[in-house]
């Protein structure tokens, strides 16, 4: 199988790049990929914590860009899946320890390895960003529904078209239905119409995910989780697999399923989807 | 389509004196060529400034001996800078020792060696460019068939300046900057800031399928959406009438001015 790299990124701190790149990466290797996740916010690392991989580091990207190790001494194996592997950020150093180059180079040498290298990009557009995405083969955006957080996922695609990759996908993270619903918060098809790109997955606001994160437990093994299922979905959704958007099909309310019926109103999330 | 488009108007307005370039250089998005008074640097309009700035630095430091001390011209024809965006340029330059004459200087220049060479000679003058045809940029821009056309949308950060007009095939959304010295026109949804008309003409209008800007600006007015206000779903048109920024729904087929 061809090895994809893929990025996870958003411009916007804290809408939950980490927690989605552990979450993606964990339902991938749950379904017998050999994946990699790479934390490239290098000085601001967190995703070993939240696979709780924190305690067995000893040498990170940085040591293997500068050939202080090789990169297989440097991939941290996870605790459960055998196919998952960590490598962790340099929490020491900053952005500027790596340039492009070099990650280019990296990516490379990682995809000989792996069917999934999945890439936690720092918030920002500067040097960090732009090196998390230029060994990518993909691009996913991280959105919360929020008037700041789709500006800067909007400003983000603009790079990411201009730095000559594909059209990046999306996905929707913390949303309330219920929010969305009442008015009070953007919903699906508010964010798809700035953005205009194809959605990935929709994930809800999900309590269980902080309890998560701090045990450094992906939410995806919870089985009651909805926030946990709809990265699963996501994950599938990567492999290639047709699983329908019902993230968010709590009950549609009233006026949105005689919207529907008649066939006006926002446009359905559903046709957005890519196989 | 940028790069070569771009030459090519300098060419073009550079006028009829295509035996007398010395040198020509494109890379990427910035074109800098010799001519006859000296460098001339042509921007791209479409590209954000850093890239161009990039790109500038990229040629400079390819041959830093042949341009130390050099004089540049900037065309800005195509495109205006921000004051920032020229003293970020000004700054590049100075570190290669090179500085900035400002493109009216060399239109003065060009006049002056026109009105020599046509008294000194008649044969020797047909390269010229005839000053009429010079100072149409200074009519109004829309008479000029120079039209920025762009099909995609124009994402949060991303600036578009033009002398003449930009239609766009595409949304604008908030947080990008359109600003033409002509009319806008979107086909999509206008949600970000425009200035059509600069710096100062009066006549231009702005029109989109849906008019929802976070500001709008034609010439020296400045106008923003009534708070609370939602967009009309319906293409509307703004433009200057009495003194004031008019919006209005574009029903009959046809501009309301005039």
């Amino acid at each position: 199988m061809e090895s994809r790299v893929i990025t996870i990124t958003s411009g916007k701190g804290g809408v939950g790049k980490t927690t989605t790149t552990a979450n993606i990466g964990t339902a991938l290797a749950m379904q017998g990929k050999k994946v990699a996740v790479v934390d490239s916010d290098i000085g601001l690392r967190n995703l070993d914590a939240v696979l709780g991989l924190e305690n067995r580091i000893v040498y990170d990207l940085v040591d293997v860009v500068e050939g202080q190790c090789r990169l297989r001494q440097a991939l941290i194996k996870d605790k459960r899946l055998p196919e998952l592997f960590l490598l962790p950020a340099a929490q020491t150093r900053d952005k500027n320890a790596v340039n492009s180059v070099q990650m280019e180079q990296l990516c490379q040498q990682l995809r000989a390895e792996f069917d999934f290298v999945l890439i936690d990009s720092p918030a920002g557009i500067e040097q960090g960003f732009r090196n998390a995405i230029v060994g990518a083969d993909e691009i996913i955006i991280v959105a919360n529904p929020e008037m700041a957080s789709v500006r800067d996922a909007d400003r983000i695609i603009g790079l990411v078209e201009a730095a000559g990759k594909p059209e990046p996908r999306l996905i929707l993270n913390r949303l309330r239905a219920e929010m969305a619903r009442r008015g009070d918060m953007m919903d699906v098809a508010d964010v798809l119409e700035v953005l205009g790109i194809d959605l990935l997955g929709i994930v809800p606001e999900d309590e269980m995910i902080i309890v998560a994160t701090n045990k450094g437990e992906p939410i995806v093994y919870d089985k009651h989780s909805r926030a946990g299922r709809s990265f699963l979905n996501a994950a599938q959704r990567i492999m290639g697999e047709e699983v329908p958007l019902n993230e968010i099909a709590d009950v549609p309310s009233l006026l949105e399923r005689l919207r529907r019926l008649v066939g006006f109103g926002p446009a359905l999330a559903e046709k957005r989807v890519r196989s | 389509m940028g790069t070569e488009d771009t030459s090519e108007k300098v060419t073009s307005a550079e006028g009829s004196n295509p035996g007398r370039e010395e040198k020509q250089s494109v890379q990427g998005y910035i074109a800098l060529k010799g001519t006859r008074n000296g460098l001339l640097l042509t921007l791209e309009p479409e590209t954000p400034f850093s890239e161009l700035l990039n790109a500038l630095s990229d040629r400079l430091a390819e041959a830093p001996g042949f341009f130390r001390g050099a004089s540049l011209a900037l065309d800005t024809s195509r495109r205006m800078l921000r004051v920032n965006e020229r003293t970020q340029l000004e700054d590049l330059l100075a570190h290669y020792h090179m500085s900035v004459t400002p493109l009216e200087q060399i239109a003065a220049m060009q006049q002056k060696n026109g009105e020599q060479q046509s008294v000194s000679s008649d044969d020797t003058a047909p390269d010229i460019v005839p000053l009429s045809e010079a100072n149409q940029a200074q009519r109004d821009p829309r008479e000029i068939d120079d039209t920025l056309f762009i099909r995609r949308t124009i994402r949060s950060g991303q600036a578009i300046h033009h002398t003449s007009s930009i239609v766009i095939l595409g949304d604008v959304n908030p947080g990008a900057e359109i600003v033409a010295g002509g009319d806008i026109i979107v086909w999509g949804v206008l949600r970000g800031m425009v200035h059509a008309g600069y710096p100062d003409n009066e006549s231009a209008c702005v029109c989109s399928l849906q008019l929802a800007p976070v500001q709008l600006r034609i010439a020296r007015l400045l106008s923003r959406p009534p708070e609370g206000a939602g967009a009309q779903p319906n293409p509307e048109t703004a433009a200057i009438k009495n003194g004031r920024i008019v919006v209005e729904t574009w029903a009959s087929g046809r501009p309301s001015r005039k």
